[in-house]
C-alpha cells in the first residue's frame, strides 16, 4: 500500500456509501470506512471525514434513516440504514456504474476499436 | 426538552461532534490494535480523518438543510389537514356556507360584469394602429343655437380634408343601407360609404384578400367597387379565398368585391358594417349644401401634430370659410376630439356611477360575510381556546381560520365569475342599440385578473378579521366564559362597527337606486307628443330596379298597409323613413311662408321624416292645429311641422301657417337629451324607399311571429322587400322594450 493510492472521483463516496449499506446493513460511520477499506483492498485513499456530510446529505434526501445506538465496544454511536427509497438508488447507481466502469475501460484498452 | 406539533427536530451541533470523536477514536484503537504506538496510531487517526472542524461544518450546513425540508414539509402536511378541517366545519354549517357563498358570488359577479362593460367601452383602446391618433371631428352651432357636435356638410368637410395639415387624412363616411340582390333572399346590409382614405390611412387596417379603395376610384362616376368584411365574406361569399373579382348586385347596381377585411375589424364610425363603398362625391357640384349636417369624419393626426395645433388649424379655416360663405357657414365653428373619449362621452358619466355603486355593493358583500365569519367564529372561541392550551400556536389558528375563508372565497370567486360571464352576455344583450363600442365588451383575461383580486381581498378582509379577533382572545375568559356566544366588549364593538358600515352603506345605495328610480320615472313620463305603448315596429327595404319608381313603393306600401291593417288586433298602420328619437333622414332649411328673411346663420334647419297618411294616426300624433297629413297629399304638398320647429322660427301662432303643426319630439336631438335642435317636420311621401313601419296594437307576445309572418303571405314574389324584416324586429325591441311599458 502506498500514499498513493487512487483518490476518488467526485460522486463516489455516495456510491460507496450507498453499496456499505446494501442487503440492510446497519452500520456507523466508522464501521462504513472499514467496510470501504476492507473491500477495496485498501487502494482507495479515502479522507474519512468526507464520509459525513455525504452521510447527512443522503440523509436529506430520504435515502438514508439514522439512529442512535451502542457499538461493539459500548459507545453512544448513530448507525444508518438504507431507506425503501436508498435501496433503490442503490440498485440503479451500481447497474450505472457497471455501465460506467465497462464503457470506460473499453475506450481505455490498448488496440480498442476505433 | 419539549415537544412541538411541528415534527421531529434534527440534532444540532453536538451530535456531529460526538459522532466525528468516535470515529477519530475508533481508528485509533484499531491501529494501536495492529501494534502502532499510541500517540503515533492517534496522530495517524486524526491525519486519516482530516480537518475535523470543516467537517463538522458541512455537517451543520446539511443539517440546517433538512431542518427546513422537514418544517417545510410539516407546513404542506398541516395546511393538507386544514384543509381537511376547513371543510368538514363548513360542512357542519351549510346555513352559513351558502349565505356567504351567495353574498360573495352576487358581489363578485356583479363587479365582474359591470366592470367587463365599463372596460370594454372606457377604457379598452380602440383596436387599430395608434388609437390615440385618431380624432373626431364636428361642427360646432351652438352660436346659432344648435348643438356643438353636429355632422358636416359635405364641402366644409372636404375644405377641412384638403387645407388642414394637421391631419394625415380625413375619412369622411355616411351610413349606407343597400339591399343585396341575386344571392338567395334579397336583403339589407349594414354598411358604410366612405372616402378612399378611411380604410387605409385613417383606421389602417389591412385587408386579408385583395386591396381596399384607391383615390382615383373616389371620383364621381368612378368604379362601383365594395370592400366587405370578413362576416360578409363569409356568409354571402362562402369564404372562397378566390372572392376578390365577385360581383354583388347592390340596390341593383353591380358592385366589384375588391377586398376583405380582416376578422373581428369593426369600424368605430359605424358599428357593425358588413360593407364599405366610396362616396365618390364632387365637392364642387355639392356647394348648396355646405351648411347641410349629413356627413360624419374622423381624423388620424399627421405624425407630430398634436390635437391643439389641429385644432387651430381648424379654427382658422372655419374662419375663412365663414367670409367665404355666409349664407352658408354664418355661425359654424370646427371641432376636434380624441376619437375614444368622443365615442364614450355619453356614456362615461352613467358607467363610472354605475361603477362606483356596484364597488359598494361588492364592499357591502365583503362586510356581510365578514360579520357572518366573526357571529360564526365567536361560537367557536371555547374550542380555540382548548387548542392553544394543547399547544398550538397563534400561527397556526390564523391559518386555519385563513384556509376556511380561502376555501369560501376561492367557491364564492368561482362562482361569481360565472354570474359575471353570464351578466356580462346579459347586459350586452340588454344594452339599448347606439350604446358605443358594445362590440368591445366581453369577460376577458383582464377582468378574470380583477375577479381573482377582487376574490383575494375578499378572502384577506373576510379572513383576518376574524383570525385577529380569535388570535387576541384570552384564554381564560373564554374557557371561563364557556365558549357560550361573543365573550368580551372589543367584539362586540368590532361587530357594532361593521353593523354600522352595513347600514351606512346600504342608505347610500337605497338613496341612489331611490333617485334613479326617480329619474327613469320622469324620464318615462316625459309628454313625447305620441303614444309609444303598443306600438310595434320593424325595418323594411325594397330593393332593385322593379321599386325604382316612385308609384311602384307606393303601391307596394299602399298594399301593405291594407294587409297589414287587416290583421286581428292591428289599429293602425303606418310607415316612416326615420323613428321618432332614433334615426335620421336628412334636414333642410326653411322658412315659414310670410316670415321675415332670417338672419345670416339664423335660418331653421328642420330634420325630414318622410310618412304614409296613416303615420300620424299609427303613433297617435296629436295635431294641435290645422290638420294632419291625408291619403289626399300629393309630393310638394306642404309639410306638417312639429311643434318645436313651429315656435323655434316665428313668433306667429302655428294656426296662420297652411298646414298644422303637431307637438312631436321635446326630446328631439340624437343623442337623446331634451334639447329643440334641431326640428323636425314631417312630410308627405316621395322620393327615396320607405324603410321603416310602425304599426299599433298587436298582442305583444305573438307579434316577432306575426311580423315574420308578412314575408309570406305572398308567394308570387311581390313581396320581396319583406324579407330584411324578420332581423330588423329584433334590433329594434331594445327601444321598444323600454318605451312601451
Amino acid at each position: 500500500m502506498t500514499e498513493t493510492s487512487l483518490t476518488l472521483l467526485k460522486g463516489t463516496v455516495d456510491l460507496l456509501i450507498l453499496a456499505a449499506l446494501g442487503e440492510g446493513e446497519l452500520r456507523h460511520g466508522y464501521g462504513i470506512a472499514e467496510w470501504i477499506e476492507r473491500s477495496t483492498g485498501g487502494d482507495l485513499l479515502l479522507e474519512e471525514g468526507t464520509l459525513y456530510p455525504a452521510l447527512h446529505r443522503l440523509q436529506r434526501k430520504g435515502l438514508l434513516s439514522s439512529e442512535w445506538g451502542t457499538s461493539e465496544n459500548n459507545r453512544r454511536a448513530r448507525f444508518y440504514r438504507l431507506t425503501r427509497r436508498g435501496e433503490a438508488a442503490r440498485v440503479n447507481a451500481l447497474k450505472e456504474w457497471d455501465r460506467y466502469a465497462r464503457a470506460v475501460s473499453a475506450a481505455l484498452k490498448p488496440g480498442a476499436a476505433r | 426538552m419539549t415537544t412541538r406539533l411541528r415534527g421531529p427536530d434534527v440534532e444540532g451541533a453536538d451530535a456531529a461532534r460526538e459522532e466525528i470523536d468516535f470515529h477519530i477514536e475508533c481508528r485509533a484503537q484499531r491501529l494501536i490494535s495492529e501494534g502502532w504506538p499510541e500517540a503515533r496510531a492517534w496522530e495517524e487517526a486524526r491525519r486519516r480523518f482530516g480537518d475535523p472542524d470543516r467537517v463538522r461544518a458541512e455537517v451543520e450546513r446539511e443539517m440546517t438543510k433538512r431542518r427546513w425540508t422537514m418544517r417545510m414539509r410539516a407546513w404542506v402536511d398541516g395546511l393538507g389537514a386544514d384543509l381537511r378541517v376547513g371543510l368538514r366545519q363548513w360542512r357542519k354549517d351549510p346555513g352559513t356556507l351558502v349565505l356567504a357563498l351567495i353574498t360573495l358570488a352576487l358581489g363578485i359577479g356583479a363587479t365582474t360584469a359591470i366592470f367587463s362593460l365599463v372596460y370594454g367601452i372606457l377604457l379598452r383602446p380602440l383596436p387599430f394602429p395608434q388609437p390615440d391618433r385618431l380624432v373626431a371631428l364636428w361642427v360646432d352651432v351652438t352660436e346659432r343655437g344648435g348643438p356643438d357636435r353636429e355632422w358636416w356638410g359635405y364641402p366644409n368637410i372636404h375644405d377641412v380634408r384638403e387645407e388642414v395639415e394637421a391631419f394625415h387624412e380625413v375619412g369622411i363616411y355616411s351610413g349606407w343601407r343597400p339591399v343585396l340582390t341575386g344571392r338567395g333572399s334579397p336583403s339589407q346590409l349594414a354598411g358604410s360609404a366612405v372616402t378612399a382614405g378611411m380604410l387605409s390611412e385613417v383606421l389602417d387596417v389591412q385587408p386579408i384578400l385583395g386591396r381596399l379603395f384607391r383615390a382615383e376610384e373616389d371620383v364621381p362616376g368612378g368604379p362601383a367597387v365594395a370592400v366587405v368584411s370578413h362576416r360578409l365574406w363569409q356568409d354571402v361569399l362562402a369564404a372562397r379565398p378566390d372572392a376578390v373579382g365577385e360581383t354583388l348586385v347592390l340596390n341593383g347596381t353591380t358592385f366589384e368585391v375588391v377586398g376583405v377585411l380582416p376578422v373581428g375589424f369593426e369600424a368605430p364610425i359605424q358599428s357593425g358594417s358588413d360593407i364599405f363603398g366610396l362616396v365618390q362625391l364632387d365637392a364642387a357640384a355639392l356647394a348648396n349644401v355646405r351648411g347641410n349636417f349629413s356627413w360624419r369624419a374622423i381624423a388620424r393626426l399627421a405624425p407630430g401634430a398634436s390635437l391643439d395645433a389641429a385644432q387651430a388649424e381648424l379654427s382658422a379655416l372655419a374662419g375663412r370659410l365663414e367670409q367665404e360663405y355666409p349664407e352658408h357657414n354664418t355661425g359654424m365653428g370646427f371641432t376636434v376630439s380624441g376619437l375614444r373619449n368622443d365615442l364614450v362621452a355619453q356614456a362615461r358619466t352613467a358607467l363610472i356611477l354605475v361603477m362606483a355603486a356596484v364597488a359598494l355593493v361588492l364592499l357591502l358583500a365583503c362586510v356581510n360575510v365578514a360579520n357572518l365569519l366573526l357571529a360564526r367564529n365567536s361560537t367557536r372561541e371555547g374550542a380555540f381556546a382548548v387548542r392553544a392550551a394543547l399547544g398550538s400556536g397563534r400561527a397556526r389558528v390564523v391559518r386555519q381560520l385563513l384556509v376556511e375563508t380561502g376555501i369560501l372565497s376561492v367557491a364564492g370567486g368561482l362562482l361569481g365569475l360565472g354570474l359575471g360571464v353570464l351578466g356580462t352576455r346579459g347586459l350586452v344583450a340588454l344594452a339599448p342599440t347606439g350604446t358605443p363600442r358594445l362590440e368591445a365588451v366581453s369577460v376577458d383575461l383582464r377582468v378574470l385578473a380583477v375577479t381573482v383580486l377582487l376574490t383575494l381581498a375578499a378572502a384577506v378582509f373576510t379572513g383576518l378579521l376574524p383570525a385577529f379577533r380569535v388570535g387576541r382572545s384570552d384564554l381564560r375568559s373564554s374557557l371561563v366564559g364557556g365558549g357560550r356566544g361573543d365573550s368580551g366588549s372589543a367584539g362586540l364593538r368590532l361587530r357594532a362597527g361593521l353593523v354600522v358600515v352595513q347600514v351606512g352603506l346600504a342608505v347610500a345605495l337605497l338613496c341612489t337606486a331611490g333617485i334613479l328610480t326617480r329619474s327613469f320615472e320622469r324620464l318615462r313620463s316625459v309628454d313625447l307628443g305620441f303614444e309609444p305603448r303598443g306600438v310595434l315596429t320593424f325595418f323594411l327595404g325594397l330593393p332593385g330596379e322593379a321599386y325604382q319608381d316612385g308609384d311602384a313603393r307606393g303601391e307596394f306600401l299602399q298594399a301593405l298597409e291594407e294587409r297589414l291593417g287587416a290583421l286581428p288586433g292591428v289599429e293602425a298602420v303606418g310607415g316612416v323613413t326615420a323613428l321618432p328619437l332614433a334615426g335620421f333622414d336628412g334636414d333642410v332649411d326653411f322658412r315659414l311662408e310670410g316670415a321675415p328673411e332670417p338672419e345670416l346663420g339664423r335660418q331653421p334647419t328642420a330634420w325630414i321624416r318622410r310618412v304614409t297618411p296613416s303615420y300620424m294616426e299609427a303613433l297617435n300624433l296629436r295635431v294641435i292645429a290645422g290638420r294632419g297629413i291625408t291619403s289626399q297629399d300629393l309630393p310638394g304638398t306642404p309639410p306638417v311641422m312639429s311643434e318645436t320647429s313651429g315656435s323655434g322660427t316665428t313668433g306667429d301662432p302655428p294656426s296662420t301657417s297652411p298646414t298644422a303643426s303637431i307637438p312631436a319630439g321635446r326630446c328631439s336631438s340624437r343623442s337623446g337629451s331634451p334639447r329643440a335642435w334641431p326640428p323636425r317636420r314631417w312630410r308627405p311621401p316621395s322620393g327615396p324607399p320607405w324603410r321603416k313601419w310602425i304599426r299599433t296594437s298587436l298582442p305583444r307576445p305573438s307579434a316577432p311571429w306575426r311580423i315574420g309572418s308578412v314575408r309570406h303571405w305572398d308567394p308570387t314574389a311581390s313581396w320581396p322587400g319583406s324579407s330584411a324584416a324578420s332581423p330588423r324586429w329584433r334590433s329594434f325591441w331594445p327601444w321598444w322594450a323600454c318605451t312601451a311599458w
